[in-house]
């Protein structure tokens, strides 16, 4: 028995901070800054009466409802807020799995006793996920067999706002028994896949495109059918459809290592890049750090104009040092939309206590040849494969210009004649 | 295996005066027409090739190269460098 705990919209309700009854108007989650000019998630009134969708870019749905309300994203709430609901269901003893903000997925079989049979559990999680009303307002929940299943019940499930009776726990929960699971699903469109983060849209439009309209006409394929046509996503999609199950993946316990700066006279430009350097340099002086290199790590801050900004940075190789942080981190001030009040650093992955260590080798050329071939792998993995191409010529004497010269992937071990690159 | 060449052809808007002789190209002027001559290629299989090359230089001083493409049989013009 999996639960799902859905929460649509919910970057949007985080946006809202305590002012959420802007959701029962059109409202929209604005274009991030430095980001292309298309609205995030949008509201119920947004999208029933005006047909605005996310994604859409910021003309169209201003055209469509000039009255919309635009209200900046606040990622850094978003995430802190995900981060306690995920925090509350783990101290009720569920090992959650998430991928999503506003989603979240356990198994409840070992908690079925100690909560007081399934009705207990889902009261307890209902209320786990109440700590702000706003949350309370819009949290659907459903229990089934599977992981599929769950997600595509808490989906399924309407809710109405206006329902809410000031109760601090949510509305609408379903529980789908493991012997209906099969009846559940065979009706659903065929969109109810787009639920699966690991199904693709194109997988979903292609189905449409050939008439598969809903989940049990899926199931109808046979096996070879469907990989056939679409491969292992098309073997995957049909397993969910016909109540297959897979396990869950719950989130380890992250590990709290974060560094804040507040900023009493809020600062951009120059002064930014010396409170950056000053955070570094605080961040791993951490004695929790305990010398372990970072992997990744987030950039957050706290806008003067209000609202937050975030940004999430993974280092090609596991470090600790202030030069390669800045080196890392520094750009991202560049898309920075105003001046910034608080500058927090956190990390995500930590990798071991002591840097990767070089071979011992006293062959020069070798050592060069294995740095250059380091240096192209990862130009390809940045700029994507055509990123380093070689000059080949191939008739000099031609009349025409592009008979002249080709360009062919450049390989460091490659041992012809010609120009590189 | 060879992806890309340098030098390929780019379609390119050209304003002609007769008889067929470039007068601007991407709405830029042409000065002067510093040479032009004739490729032709291929003719012996099922797709001959014949361009009418043209090096200008242009009023806002760049020298460009230009050809039209008369062997499609729709005569389009394209830039290249040469």
């Amino acid at each position: 028995m999996v639960v799902c705990v859905l929460i649509p919209r919910f970057e949007l309700i985080a946006a809202c901070a305590n002012d959420w009854r802007q959701l029962r108007q059109a409202a929209a989650l604005a274009p991030e800054a430095g980001q292309s000019p298309v609205i995030g998630q949008v509201s119920r009134a947004a999208e029933e009466a005006f047909g605005i969708l996310p994604g859409m870019r910021v003309g169209e749905a201003l055209a469509r409802c000039p009255e919309i309300r635009l209200i900046p994203p606040d990622p850094v709430r978003a995430t802190q807020l995900w981060d306690q609901t995920l925090e509350r269901l783990e101290a009720i003893g569920a090992e959650v799995e998430s991928e999503r903000p506003g989603e979240a997925l356990f198994a409840a079989d070992g908690l079925l006793a100690l909560q007081g049979g399934l009705e207990g559990l889902l009261e307890a999680t209902g209320k786990a996920v109440s700590h702000q009303r706003a949350l309370a307002v819009a949290t659907q929940i459903a229990a089934a067999a599977t992981p599929f299943a769950a997600r595509a019940a808490a989906w399924s499930e309407g809710h109405s706002e206006q329902d809410h009776q000031g109760r601090h726990f949510p509305v609408a929960t379903r529980h789908i028994p493991a012997e209906q699971t099969s009846a559940f699903l065979s009706p659903l469109p065929i969109t109810t896949l787009a639920t699966d983060p690991g199904v693709e849209s194109s997988l979903v439009a292609d189905l449409q495109r050939l008439g598969i309209t809903s989940l049990g006409a899926l199931t109808e394929l046979s096996t070879a059918q469907a990989a056939d046509r679409f491969g292992h996503p098309g073997l995957r999609a049909r397993h969910l459809a016909a109540g297959g199950d897979e396990p869950l993946h719950p989130r380890r316990q992250p590990e709290q290592l974060e560094e804040t700066l507040e900023l009493p006279d809020s600062v951009d430009g120059s002064q930014l890049g010396h409170a950056l350097k000053l955070l570094i340099d605080r961040f791993l002086a951490m004695p929790r750090r305990q010398g372990r290199m970072i992997r990744s790590l987030v950039l957050s801050a706290t806008l003067a104009s209000g609202g937050s900004w975030r940004r999430h940075i993974a280092l090609n190789q596991p470090s600790g040092s202030a030069e390669i942080l800045h080196l890392a981190l520094a750009p991202s001030l560049d898309v920075l939309p105003g001046p910034v009040s608080v500058l927090s650093l956190k990390a995500l992955d930590l990798g071991a206590t002591t840097p990767d260590q070089p071979p011992l080798d006293l062959d020069a050329e070798r050592q060069r040849r294995l740095r250059l071939a380091e240096a192209v792998r990862q130009t390809r993995a940045n700029a994507g494969p055509d990123a380093l191409l070689r000059v080949l010529p191939l008739s000099s004497e031609t009349r025409l210009p592009e008979r002249r010269l080709t360009l062919s992937p450049y390989e460091p071990a490659a041992k012809t004649r010609s120009i590189d690159a | 295996m060879p992806q890309k060449r340098p030098y390929s052809p780019r379609p390119a808007a050209v304003k002609t005066v007769p008889p067929g002789r470039p007068a601007a190209v991407q709405g830029v002027d042409v000065e002067q027409i510093k040479e032009e001559w004739l490729v032709e290629d291929g003719w012996w299989t099922g797709l001959p090739l014949k361009r009418h090359y043209f090096e200008v230089v242009l009023s806002d001083g760049r020298n460009l190269v230009v050809f039209k493409d008369e062997g499609a049989g729709n005569e389009r013009w394209y830039l290249q460098r040469a």
